[in-house]
């Protein structure tokens, strides 16, 4: 008994906890020559408990186990991301503060949330894309998204469409399928979650999230997926069709992945790619990841690099049609 | 049926779980005594940890710390006057009060009578009424809201009673600095100077540990001059007496139901919850104007509330996978990561898991009590440190805690500033409590305002067509209106 007692002696546990807290400012300096020297910061600009959240937690305890020092996840929020990305851009080269990279450095950069774009990182590898769809209540009028286009011709602005804030991936993808099938749909921008209870709750008309978002309720029947924003239909939904297949020419994901700060060592490039293509490969990852709607895909430094530049040229075009980008 | 309920329930007393649920108690409890770490962050770095116990060890620890951080944050709220957690800011009011008058081992007492009691009547409810309660918290949208924030901000701008005009002003003053940094709908940048920290908005920590703890500590850094007095605390005195025990039964009642409900709802529920039940024990009381001044209802009825909305906050996770305030939602992190889909299929799919943490709920909330009643003479102690030591103590505390919430250094310096600026305040006789009403109720109102209106293309009327609506503007009408009324109707009488 006594030995439980000083495992969980108080006076032991705030040690600990300040101890925590003191290794999140990222105290002790070593060169890059032996990295990792110590823990690896995988910084992420989504709250505690979102899909990205928990993707990036996953993957960093399976990297963490042939990293030789825990990789650890630390919520980064507010501002879209901007601080997120603002304290990496800022970060010490050395390979021991990554960002959990996704389409916010396109739709940030795009906006001038930030005073830098996709070329201020090293891409070290792309983990897999995760789709967009488009959920309507069990009971709404709309079969399937060539009845809910037809409607929302007919009556321009009239359908309204919650999303999970101004300029993220869930806002860009209803702006491109609205222009893309010439409507007007009006975007109600909510927090991750409470879209999802207006929409059960009648308030909006449809929403637009991650699979990751929506399974459980799509499970329990409260609501339906007209369509997903991916080339192909996905694992979890395979009676989903894709919005190509209802007619609307669209095709935009979200992408996730890891980068360092530009200037970032070859060598932590060279060591990290690996670990993360064998993470993303794993039985585990892509069980658990498809699990929640996202498709792994790994990409190599270069092919990723090649990925976000084209995706953040597409990301600027459907801004400029939407009016949302900054010049 | 119910023999496979209590099987399940007894999942809970696998001695790995027990361990798991008390690890998880005690370290909720340090997080809600430390000012600065919330519950989500501390869940959040546990998860990791919590994947080599497996699903139903590992959300019971998490959920152990969800609601230990409730017990813990009223600790320092009554023996410093420095919140542990935003719910517990109005605990400061009266509890603070009561340890200067040598009552700080009432208050504490109270404080985890009224946790324990609030947190097993809302597992009790949630194990009842869960699906039912469910569907009625998605009639809750932006109009509801907005007009709920209304009636918030209405009902609880005279939270202090002292002068009506200072707590508008200082309620408008929190509204002001919520809108600092990104604005919610839009994405527009306010008020940020181009400080990147500042983008994100004002730490709601900063401002509330600088207008409390800072501004507490400058104060008694101040009076110096003045002989401190440290009441000797009798060994009897350290426990509530039977006048306070009985006073304290009915604000209880009323927190844990209140709470219970507002913590149903969207948003920073449990500070909305134990803010709503201070006001509303001012409002029953005979005796209004004596809070303020160490009354014990102006603790048991906040602290209740708190406890109980963080059990009704677990009802949309469990029934509907919707997860509403950030601790669920790191609450549900863990579940999926487990493998586990909270929603309505939770009960019929994995009924060891899900009556495993209800279990856990019922014997965390027992164990945190039997952790924090012999603790309390332990804290009640802790004021007898002389300032000299104890002040500076408080201050590096807060500094750590404003800083190990975002990791920015900004947020230090918005602290020493509110710390300074609180200071201030208290001269001239401005309460800080609704400037923190205004902050966390701010967002909320700006919102559901501007979505409500995208929404109806711009008709003013959708923000009352609800019935629910009709109700709260009336509410919040009668109640501003009510009180002239009542006074002119009462002059006439005299003067007849």
């Amino acid at each position: 008994m006594n030995g439980r007692r000083d495992v969980f002696s108080p006076v032991r546990v705030i040690l600990v906890l300040i101890a925590a807290l003191l290794s999140l400012g990222g105290i002790g300096t070593a060169a890059a020559a032996e990295w990792p020297a110590r823990q690896v910061e995988l910084i992420n600009p989504f709250a505690a408990g979102a899909a990205a959240d928990i993707q990036a937690r996953k993957l960093a305890e399976i990297i963490s186990r042939d990293l030789g020092q825990p990789m650890v996840v630390r919520n980064v929020l507010g501002a879209g991301g901007a601080i997120a990305y603002t304290e990496v851009n800022r970060a010490k080269p050395d390979g021991h503060m990554l960002i959990w990279y996704s389409g916010a450095i396109n739709t940030l950069a795009a906006r001038k949330q930030i005073a830098f774009d996709y070329t201020a990182f090293e891409p070290i590898a792309g983990v897999g894309i995760e789709t967009v769809s488009i959920a309507v209540a069990k009971n709404a009028p709309w079969k399937d998204l060539k009845e809910f286009v037809a409607y929302a011709k007919a009556n321009p602005g009239k359908v309204t469409m919650g999303n999970s804030g101004m300029g993220s991936v869930t806002h860009m993808v209803p702006v491109a399928m609205a222009s893309k099938a010439g409507i007007k749909i009006t975007h109600v921008p909510f927090g991750t979650g409470l879209a999802m209870a207006a929409l059960m709750g009648g308030k909006i008309d449809s929403s637009s999230q991650h699979p990751a978002e929506v399974f459980n309720q799509v499970k329990a029947g409260e609501v339906r997926i007209l369509a997903v924003s991916s080339e192909k239909r996905i694992n979890i939904w395979p009676n989903v069709p894709t919005m190509k297949e209802m007619g609307v020419d669209l095709e935009f994901d979200q992408w996730r992945g890891i980068a360092a700060p530009k200037g970032t060592p070859q060598l932590v490039v060279d060591k990290l790619s690996p670990l993360v293509k064998k993470a993303v490969e794993s039985k585990e990852w892509i069980d658990f990841a498809s699990g929640l709607g996202s498709t792994p895909r790994y990409l190599s430094p270069a092919a990723f690099a090649k990925f976000v530049a084209t995706v953040d040229k597409e990301t600027r075009e459907i801004m400029e049609g939407a009016g949302l980008l900054k010049k | 049926m119910s023999e496979g309920v209590l099987s399940h329930l007894l999942i809970t007393l696998q001695p790995a779980n027990v361990i798991a649920c008390f690890a998880g108690a005690l370290i909720g409890t340090l997080i809600g005594v430390l000012p600065g770490l919330g519950p989500a962050a501390a869940m959040a770095l546990v998860i990791p940890l919590t994947l080599q116990l497996g699903p139903t060890a590992g959300l019971i620890m998490l959920a152990g710390i969800y609601y230990g951080s409730m017990y813990g944050g009223s600790t320092t709220s009554i023996l410093v006057n420095v919140p542990g957690e935003p719910a517990s800011v109005v605990t400061t009011l009266d509890g603070y009060e009561m340890a200067k008058r040598g009552r700080a081992g009432a208050a504490l007492a109270v404080a985890a009578i009224a946790s324990f009691v609030a947190g097993t009547f809302s597992v009790i409810a949630l194990q009842l009424f869960a699906p039912l309660l469910a569907r009625t918290a998605l009639a809750f949208g932006p109009a509801e809201y907005f007009a709920l924030t209304v009636l918030g901000v209405v009902l609880l701008s005279n939270l202090t009673g002292k002068s009506r005009t200072r707590s508008l002003i200082m309620m408008m003053a929190g509204l002001i600095l919520s809108a600092v940094g990104m604005d919610p709908i839009g994405g527009l940048e306010r008020f940020s100077f181009g400080i990147v920290s500042a983008q994100g908005g004002i730490s709601f920590i900063a401002i509330t540990t600088g207008l409390f703890g800072v501004a507490e500590v400058f104060e008694v850094v101040a009076a110096r001059e003045k002989p401190v007095e440290i009441l000797a605390v009798k060994f009897r005195e350290l426990y509530p007496d039977r006048e306070e025990l009985k006073r304290s039964v009915a604000p209880i009642a009323r927190g844990s139901l209140l709470g219970f409900l507002i913590g149903l709802l969207p948003g920073p529920a449990a500070t909305m919850a134990s803010f709503a039940s201070y006001g509303m024990e001012r409002l029953v009381s005979h005796h209004p104007e004596r809070f303020g001044t160490g009354q014990i209802e102006g603790v048991a009825g906040p602290e209740a509330a708190n406890n109980a909305a963080s059990g009704g906050a677990m009802i949309p996770l469990l029934s509907l996978g919707l997860p509403f305030t950030p601790a669920t939602a790191v609450l549900l992190g863990g579940m999926l990561l487990h493998g586990i889909t909270p929603g309505p299929f939770l009960l019929r799919d994995r009924p060891d898991v899900f009556w495993g943490v209800i279990g856990s709920f019922y014997l965390g909330n027992m164990m945190l009590l039997i952790l924090n009643l012999p603790l309390v003479g332990l804290f009640a102690k802790l004021v007898r440190v002389p300032p000299r030591y104890l002040m500076p103590i408080i201050l590096v505390l807060c500094a750590i805690g404003t800083y190990g919430d975002n990791g920015a250094l900004f947020d230090v310096w918005v602290m020493l500033g509110a710390g300074v600026i609180g200071y201030v305040m208290r001269k001239y006789g401005y309460q800080p409590a609704p400037l923190v009403v205004g902050l966390v109720l701010g967002p909320v109102m700006e919102r559901s305002f501007r979505q409500t209106l995208i929404i109806s293309g711009g008709r003013v009327e959708s923000l009352w067509e609800s019935p629910l609506c009709m109700v709260m503007w009336a509410v919040a009408l009668l109640s501003i209106v009510l009180p002239g009324v009542i006074r002119l109707v009462k002059r006439r009488l005299a003067t007849r």
